[in-house]
């Protein structure tokens, strides 16, 4: 419980010799604090230098550790610069397999019409070769209907001729498999 | 104990009047630790009877003086809160606030002061002012500093907090009235004054209030102190009285005039 002091007097009096006892306490007090602080600052000026040497410890290890991710970045270059050797001989064994000539000549027969015959074909076994034909057709409508239809596939004519009642092309395009 | 209690420690009295029921008692602090006392029988200084206040004041020697009133005119409560709020302020309006829920009259007119007891618990203690500024008045006109206005109940628990002996309660016995304060680790759980017409009833209304206290507190009530204003003849009338009743009389360490402030 805390100390009771009951005292109504409107001018109660300060005790002179306890407030000065209290005054030169405080200042002691003061005195020991201001002490104290300084010397706990002293201690830890004191212990600066071995701080100093903590944190070159950790510059150095900070340095040996971008080292080691300089390195590493340089081997993980080599190994994508490998593995993409790799990676292209793989696709292209895919690319390979994958390619169909059955789908290809499918293709032609669905778009080309009746009136038109194939003379000579040529396909390359890869993804992006080009197919080379010849082609007669008997009418142009139906010619042209021909060249409407392959027009999407990089359709390229490199000559057009007119032989008797038949009209001889020879033309290439270009069917990836994706879009058979 | 607030800050500037604690570093502007106030000078207590050398000369003290006691101001009791149907008498007053100056006591005087000697120099070496001793005391002297005048009885002033028939004054009424709580009422504030100016032929009273003359009488005593002729009799007291010039310098700094003190005036301890007994617990008649003192009003206390206590009050418990959930939690108690740290600001002073805060605190004094809480309390302001529990007060005016109980207190009939107008407390403008009376001086109110309140002590934190723990965590939870204030006691509070009303008076009138005019009690304050009639013993101010009094003591300027005979051109004698006040500055000590006490009261004899707070100065006995003050000195019970710094005593060896731990009674259960402590009895303040004067001519018409009583006064008792039951402690709990030092700090007053329970107030109670009343006035008696003869020393008989005032030992029954004592063991009355400690059964009370017992069954409502739960409190170990047996040892107490007893504060007679009387004399010693009337102390050990009801000491003997009390002890029929199984309470046992502690006063060891309390020096001769506990209700005064700084009384060796």
């Amino acid at each position: 419980m805390r100390k009771i002091t009951y005292n109504l007097a409107a001018a109660p009096q300060v005790n002179g010799r306890a407030f000065a006892l209290r005054a030169v306490l405080l200042v002691l007090a003061s005195l020991l604090l201001g002490f104290i602080a300084v010397a706990h600052q002293a201690g830890r000026s004191g212990k600066g230098r071995p701080a100093t040497v903590g944190a070159g410890a950790i510059a150095a290890q900070m340095d040996e550790m971008q080292r080691q991710g300089r390195r590493r970045a340089a081997e993980l270059a080599s190994w994508k610069k490998a593995m993409k050797r790799a990676l292209a001989t793989v696709n292209y064994l895919i690319a390979r397999k994958g390619f169909s000539l059955v789908s290809r000549l499918d293709f032609l027969e669905k778009n080309f019409s009746p009136g038109i015959r194939i003379r000579q074909l040529s396909l390359a076994n890869e993804d992006d070769g080009r197919m080379r034909m010849t082609i007669t057709a008997r009418s142009l409508q139906e010619l042209f209907a021909l060249y409407k239809r392959l027009a999407p596939y990089e359709l390229a004519i490199s000559s057009e001729s007119q032989v008797g009642d038949e009209y001889q092309v020879n033309m290439s395009l270009k069917v990836p498999n994706e879009k058979i | 104990m607030d800050l500037s209690e604690l570093l502007l420690p106030q000078r207590l009295p050398r000369q003290v009047v006691f101001a009791g029921d149907r008498h007053a008692e100056i006591i005087v602090l000697r120099e070496r630790g001793g005391i002297s006392r005048v009885r002033v029988e028939g004054a009424s200084l709580a009422e504030g009877g100016e032929r009273d206040w003359a009488e005593v004041l002729a009799k007291l020697q010039p310098g700094a003086t003190g005036v301890v009133f007994s617990a008649s005119p003192f009003i206390y409560n206590f009050f418990e809160f959930d939690k108690l709020p740290w600001q002073r302020k805060a605190l004094r309006e809480l309390v302001a606030w529990r007060l005016q829920k109980i207190f009939p009259e107008n407390i403008a007119s009376y001086d109110h002061r309140f002590f934190r007891l723990d965590a939870k618990r204030v006691l509070s203690i009303l008076v009138r002012r005019s009690l304050a500024e009639k013993a101010e008045q009094a003591l300027r006109e005979s051109g004698l500093p006040l500055i000590y206005l006490g009261n004899s109940t707070m100065e006995i628990l003050a000195r019970l907090q710094r005593a060896k002996i731990r009674p259960d309660f402590f009895i303040e016995s004067d001519r018409d009235s009583c006064t008792m304060v039951f402690l709990d680790r030092r700090s007053p759980v329970y107030i109670r004054k009343f006035k008696s017409s003869s020393p008989a009833d005032a030992v029954e209304e004592i063991a009355r209030t400690v059964t009370f206290v017992r069954d409502q507190y739960g409190a170990a009530a047996r040892h107490y102190c007893l504060i007679d204003h009387q004399d010693e003849a009337s102390a050990a009338a009801m000491e003997e009285n009390l002890a029929a009743a199984d309470l046992a009389r502690l006063n060891d360490g309390l020096g001769p005039a506990p209700y005064i402030p700084g009384c060796p």
